[in-house]
């Protein structure tokens, strides 16, 4: 049945450097990644192998050097920050290792916002928002300040902000990485709830048993793809 | 216009604001929310469009007091005395008035006649005192029925009779004379004296100005009874009947007839030209002058109150740059925190030009409320300045003014406007670029990467900007223009930087660079000496910007190689090295807060020096004032003081015999654009060559291009124009304002004149054949001429009221003045020593530099304000390094110390930098002329000393709170959590 999913991501031969004051950094080199239409997809390696810069590059959040990415079809790789920025607005969602709330804002305006600010009417984005919260379980806190909450309940808001718009990818990025075990089994089992209602979900993370717990996982070893494999789930 | 386009620029400006704060809600609450939680965010960038604004919105509005004030002086003065008609003689004024009343003009109300003779008189309390007056004969009644106002004409009670006279309160205040006490009126070679029964306040027909008055507008009246000019006249007849010599038109009493005008809807102006035209046709045939003297008082007036606005905003204008360079700090330093906590919106798909519009938004609420409160702000500003300038305007030389506060509701205007198109710009600019931050780095809270545009691309821009820079200062040379003159090179050499720019070369590019466009802003004022002719506010605001921002360049690329040294030797201690190593940090805005140091002190050093300068000039400037003579004497034409008598007294070395009377000077061209540009009132000094050399002023310029004068030596050009009726010397400050310095369009060598007598309406139409160096004296602008031109100006042949007298070293010139008033009272003597002239005109010029200087100061303010925040900003931004100092064993008090430090260094370059150009500015400027003449250039060390401990001391407890903050960081907190 998965198998027959469309491929809602296509990267190919990507590369992507840096340029330091002393050296050039191959971030990414020829890096090939295809992602499934509703597939749980682990991204893994050891640190400093480029996986965070994948899922930046892969997401439309930095640009590439060569190669191409077509998200939903879209080529970002060719297309401009206005035309990324759309596309990341209409049919994704992120969520980092830290929950970089806006600290300005309530958890339920912070939810609410991403939201508004890609066009859905504030009421109709206040609703999904609860909706989101609640399914996350912090629809007690709506109310409440970033500083105010804890840090597991900020991950959650996170996690609803990134799923309350229903977009097609969750792009997570070491989202338990600061996180104890208790609150970060929490936070896993939430997103693969939410993926469970057939969001594709990005995971990078250096936690092999997490990544275990993905549909399949790639492993990156300095800035190339190293193993791809379905994990004992699938 | 200005106005309007403002408005419509702002309107332009909000328009989109308005619509995103309406239409978008999310970008509205983007733009609300952190002004709500942050007040204290929002309350320092507010600060800045609040000083802004203030400064622009106080100018403007200083400079309507200012107009408001000197119009509202001179229209209570005047009262109902709209136009006067002079005719030479006593018993002219009937006459005229009945060719005025068969004109039978719809506009005129009344008329009124009067006598006048400009005389000495002598006051008689405990210590007598001498003073040149105009003598008045008026019927009191008709006086003060003239006009419809009673209380408009200042005249009240009976008309003086017997031994009765009648004080105008200024000439009460000149020679210290109340009522009863007694006073003496020299004329004709007669005298007589007379008891003070009231005083009457400058007002109406008792103010009517006295010609060479020091302002020009003081009321040194004496109302004496009628007929006493007639029989003191009829007596010195008598006394002469045997006669060698008849009195000349030079010394005979002035019939005037005052003319009031009714209300028209014409208005006040086109009524009196009307009422002009119809009066000299009226007139016509009957040999006298008719003069639209309430409006030109009040085109005067308007002249004056631009030249006192255009003082205040020149170096208003630096402290308006501080507020600005504020504005840009605090406003980067909020869009960095906001664009930081947008990131992952930004990441979620908020848009570039959404993050712009929301911190744009955000900003231009500010700047609304900014802009509101800096209105109020600079109405309190300019109140605060009227008060200070209160007694510089007061005094005698600036007319005796009281300066009201009046605020137009344009000049609020037009000051919001600029403050909100001034501050929506730095918001909109600083938003743009904040805006473009990398997304994903804005998420890890990291720096940018420093991206450098291609070298093609620097070169491309360096090949543009080069060639404009280098037509834009030949342009500045060909049209003679200070700004483009400074500004062009510095294009330029912006142009050379690009073109050559590499990251290894940067520092000794940058630091050539700077070093050559500084040297050309400082001696282009040498060099193209014809474009910096006297001190505008272009000249301040171009040389001061241009080359405090060469210091302020030259300071930051070699900052890092200044303190190395002492950073590599650790001498001095670890709170040094730490204070030292971050003042280098944050390279552009280190800049901007040197920047913000080096204007302010800029235009404060630049004040204080001119001030000093003109403090010293007193000796100097008595000398150029009266040559080598010490003395003036001017008495009556019908009975001078014979220079002979003079010449014997002790101490007096050489008598230079003159001749001087009031006449009207008009020109084409420098007087076009001024308000009167009917005419100005000068001295003619008729001279022969006994002048020359004993009394004959220096000259400024000594050349008549084409002339064959060129290079002539002074006294040589002296003795050219005696022999040469067409040819005559004005003074070079000739049309300076008389306080501020700020010219008006002055004359030049070449220029054509016409001298009028007023009296007599005789004209001459002169060439301008050289420039005296200072001509202003006693309210009045000297023109020097041969006296055979004097002589046919006059109609007869003149006698000599005007002696100059050179005196020998040692000589108190103020007791010999008052020895020859003592002893020549009979011929209306009334002699001043060239430097008391002289120490009261440096007087009231220090006066109106110090009110600048406070004025320039209000930037300090915003630095100080400035450097708090900065230093708050670091402390802040550093706290994991300075968590990780006290980790590894740093003492709170360490790090508290070089956060002090870091301060004092900033606030130290700042300041020596604005103090090195300040200097060498008034240096150039003082050496070339531009302040009014020439001033022997001299350092005043200890206010300069003074100004910058103080400003060092403030910026130190302007570090006190972000230190003390630095030093209670708890490092295991902040190492724990990251925030």
């Amino acid at each position: 049945m998965t198998l027959s999913r469309p491929d809602v991501l296509i990267a190919q031969g990507v590369v992507k450097s840096y340029r330091t004051e002393a050296e050039i950094v191959h971030a990414l080199v020829d890096v090939d990644v295809t992602v499934r239409d509703g597939e749980f997809l682990a991204v893994t390696g050891p640190s400093g192998s480029g996986k965070t810069t994948l899922l930046n590059c892969l997401s439309g959040l930095d640009t590439i050097d060569a190669g191409s990415v077509a998200v939903d079809g879209v080529d970002l790789a060719s297309a401009d920050d206005a035309r990324r920025t759309e596309q990341r607005a209409s049919s994704m969602g992120f969520v980092f290792q830290t929950a970089n709330l806006l600290p300005d804002f309530t958890a339920l305006e912070n939810v609410t916002l991403p939201m508004v600010l890609a066009g859905t009417a504030p009421k109709e984005a206040r609703r999904a928002a609860r909706l989101a919260m609640e399914q996350v379980g912090v629809d007690h806190r709506l109310g409440h300040f970033p500083s105010q909450l804890s840090g597991g309940e900020q991950q959650r808001v996170a996690i609803a902000r990134a799923f309350a718009k229903r977009p097609r990818i969750v792009w997570a990025d070491e989202p338990t990485g600061n996180l104890d075990a208790h609150t970060a089994d929490q936070v896993i089992g939430l997103l693969r709830q939410l993926h469970a209602d057939g969001t594709t979900l990005i995971l990078v993370t250096h936690d092999v048993e997490l990544a275990a717990q993905a549909d399949r996982g790639i492993e990156v070893r300095d800035g190339r793809v190293a193993t791809d494999r379905s994990s004992k789930r699938v | 216009m200005t106005l309007w386009v403002l408005l419509i620029v702002s309107i332009a400006f909000s328009t989109p604001l308005v619509y995103i704060a309406i239409a978008r809600p999310g970008l509205r609450l983007l733009a609300l929310r952190p002004s709500i939680r942050r007040p204290g965010q929002a309350v320092l960038v507010v600060s800045g469009a609040v000083l802004a604004t203030a400064i622009v919105t106080s100018a403007s509005v200083l400079g309507d007091s200012l107009r408001a004030s000197v119009r509202r002086s001179a229209v209570t003065q005047l009262g109902p005395v709209d136009e006067e008609i002079l005719g030479e003689g006593i018993d002219r004024g009937r006459a005229i008035r009945s060719a005025v009343d068969r004109a039978g003009g719809s506009s005129v109300r009344g008329t009124l006649s009067l006598l006048g003779l400009v005389t000495t008189v002598r006051g008689r309390d405990f210590i007598a005192r001498v003073a040149q007056a105009q003598v008045l004969e008026v019927d009191f009644a008709e006086g003060s029925r003239f006009g419809g106002d009673p209380s408009a004409t200042g005249v009240t009670g009976s008309t003086p009779t017997g031994d009765a006279a009648v004080l105008s309160a200024d000439l009460s205040d000149l020679i210290a004379i109340k009522p009863r006490h007694r006073v003496t009126v020299y004329a004709f070679g007669a005298a007589r004296t007379f008891r003070i029964a009231r005083v009457l306040p400058r007002l109406g027909v008792a103010g009517l100005a006295t010609p060479l008055s020091p302002s020009g507008s003081e009321s040194f009246n004496l109302f004496v009874p009628p007929g006493t000019l007639a029989a003191m006249l009829a007596s010195s007849s008598r006394d002469r009947a045997g006669g060698n010599v008849g009195i000349s038109t030079q010394a005979l009493p002035v019939s005037i007839v005052a003319v009031s005008n009714r209300e028209t809807e014409l208005g006040d102006r086109r009524t009196s030209a009307a009422v002009t035209t119809q009066l000299r046709a009226a007139t016509s045939g009957l040999e006298v002058e008719v003069h639209p003297v309430k409006q030109q008082l009040l085109d005067d007036a308007d002249q004056r109150g631009r030249s006192f606005t255009e003082l205040f905003r020149a170096f208003g204008f630096f402290g308006a740059a501080g507020a600005i360079l504020l504005l840009i700090l605090m406003f980067s330093i909020l869009a960095r925190d906001r664009v930081r906590s947008m990131g992952i919106l930004r990441a979620q798909g908020l848009s570039r030009r959404g993050t712009f519009a929301a911190l744009v938004l955000e900003g231009w609420l500010y700047t609304l409320v900014g802009v509101a409160l800096g209105a109020l702000g600079g109405l309190a500003l300019a109140a605060g300045a009227l008060l200070a300038a209160r007694d510089a305007f007061g005094g005698p030389i600036a007319g005796g003014v009281e300066l009201v506060f009046s605020a137009r509701g344009g000049s609020v205007a037009r000051g919001c406007a600029i403050g909100l198109i001034v501050s929506l710009s730095v918001v909109t600019g600083t938003a743009a670029i904040a805006s473009r931050r990398n997304i994903v780095r804005l998420m890890r809270r990291m720096e940018d990467r420093r991206s450098i545009p291609k070298r093609s691309a620097w070169i491309a821009c360096g090949v543009g900007v080069c060639p404009a820079g280098i037509v834009i200062g030949a342009t500045g040379i060909t049209i003679a223009n200070p700004v483009a003159i400074v500004a062009g090179p510095a294009t330029a050499a912006l142009g050379v930087v690009l073109v050559l720019y590499t990251p290894t070369r940067a520092r000794w590019l940058m630091s050539i660079a700077s070093v050559a466009v500084f040297v050309w802003a400082v001696l282009a004022v040498t060099i193209v000496g014809t474009a910096f002719t006297h001190l505008g506010t272009g000249v301040v605001v171009a040389v001061g910007l241009v080359t405090t921002l060469c210091g302020v360049t030259l300071v930051a690329v070699n900052h890092n190689a200044l303190v190395r040294p002492v950073i590599r030797s650790g001498r001095g201690g670890p709170a040094l090295t730490l204070g030292l190593a971050y003042a280098r940090t944050a390279l552009l805005r280190t800049a901007l807060l040197t920047g913000m140091y080096a204007t302010v002190l800029f235009s404060l050093t630049l004040v204080v020096t001119i001030g000093q300068l003109y403090g010293n000039d007193v000796s100097d400037l008595s000398r150029r004032l009266g040559g080598n003579s010490a003395l003036e004497i001017a008495s009556n034409p019908v009975h001078p003081v014979p220079p002979r008598d003079v010449a014997q007294l002790d101490g007096v070395n050489h008598v230079a015999a003159t001749a001087a009377m009031r006449a009207q000077m008009q020109t084409a061209r420098a007087l076009s654009a001024g308000s009167s540009a009917a005419a100005r009132d000068v001295t003619v000094v008729g001279f022969d060559d006994a002048f020359i050399g004993h009394g004959s002023p220096p000259l400024a310029s000594p050349r008549l291009a084409g002339s064959g004068l060129w290079g002539t030596p002074d006294a040589a050009l002296y003795r050219t124009i005696a022999g040469d009726q067409t040819k005559v010397l004005v003074g070079a400050d000739l049309n300076a304002d008389r306080l501020s310095g700020f010219a008006t369009g002055r004359l030049r060598i070449g220029d054509r004149v016409t001298l009028r007598n007023p009296a007599t309406g005789t004209a001459r139409t002169l060439t301008v054949a050289g420039l005296v160096a200072a001509a202003r004296y006693s309210g009045s602008d000297h023109v020097y001429a041969a006296r055979t031109v004097f002589d046919q100006l006059l109609g007869t042949r003149a006698s000599s009221n005007l002696l100059f007298v050179g005196t020998d070293a040692g000589v108190n010139n103020d007791v010999l003045a008052a020895i020859v008033d003592g002893t020549h009272l009979a011929n209306g003597a009334y002699a001043r020593s060239f430097e008391r002239l002289a120490r009261q005109s440096v007087s009231t010029r220090r006066q109106f530099l110090d009110v600048s200087a406070g004025y320039a100061a209000i930037g300090l303010v915003a630095a100080l304000v400035g450097i708090a925040i900065v230093m708050i900003d670091r402390v802040h931004e550093r706290r994991r390094q300075i968590s990780t100092l006290r980790a590894f064993g740093c003492r709170a008090a360490t790090i508290g110390r070089a956060c002090r430090v870091e301060s004092a260094v900033i606030a130290f370059e700042g300041t020596l930098i604005g103090c090195v150009c300040g200097l060498l500015v008034a240096w150039r400027l003082s050496s070339n002329g531009v302040l009014g003449q020439r001033l022997p250039f001299d350092i005043p060390v200890f206010p300069l000393l003074l100004v910058a401990a103080v400003v060092v001391t403030m910026s130190l407890l302007a570090a006190t709170v972000p230190a003390r903050r630095a030093a209670r960081l708890e490092p295991a907190t902040i190492l724990r959590a990251g925030a």
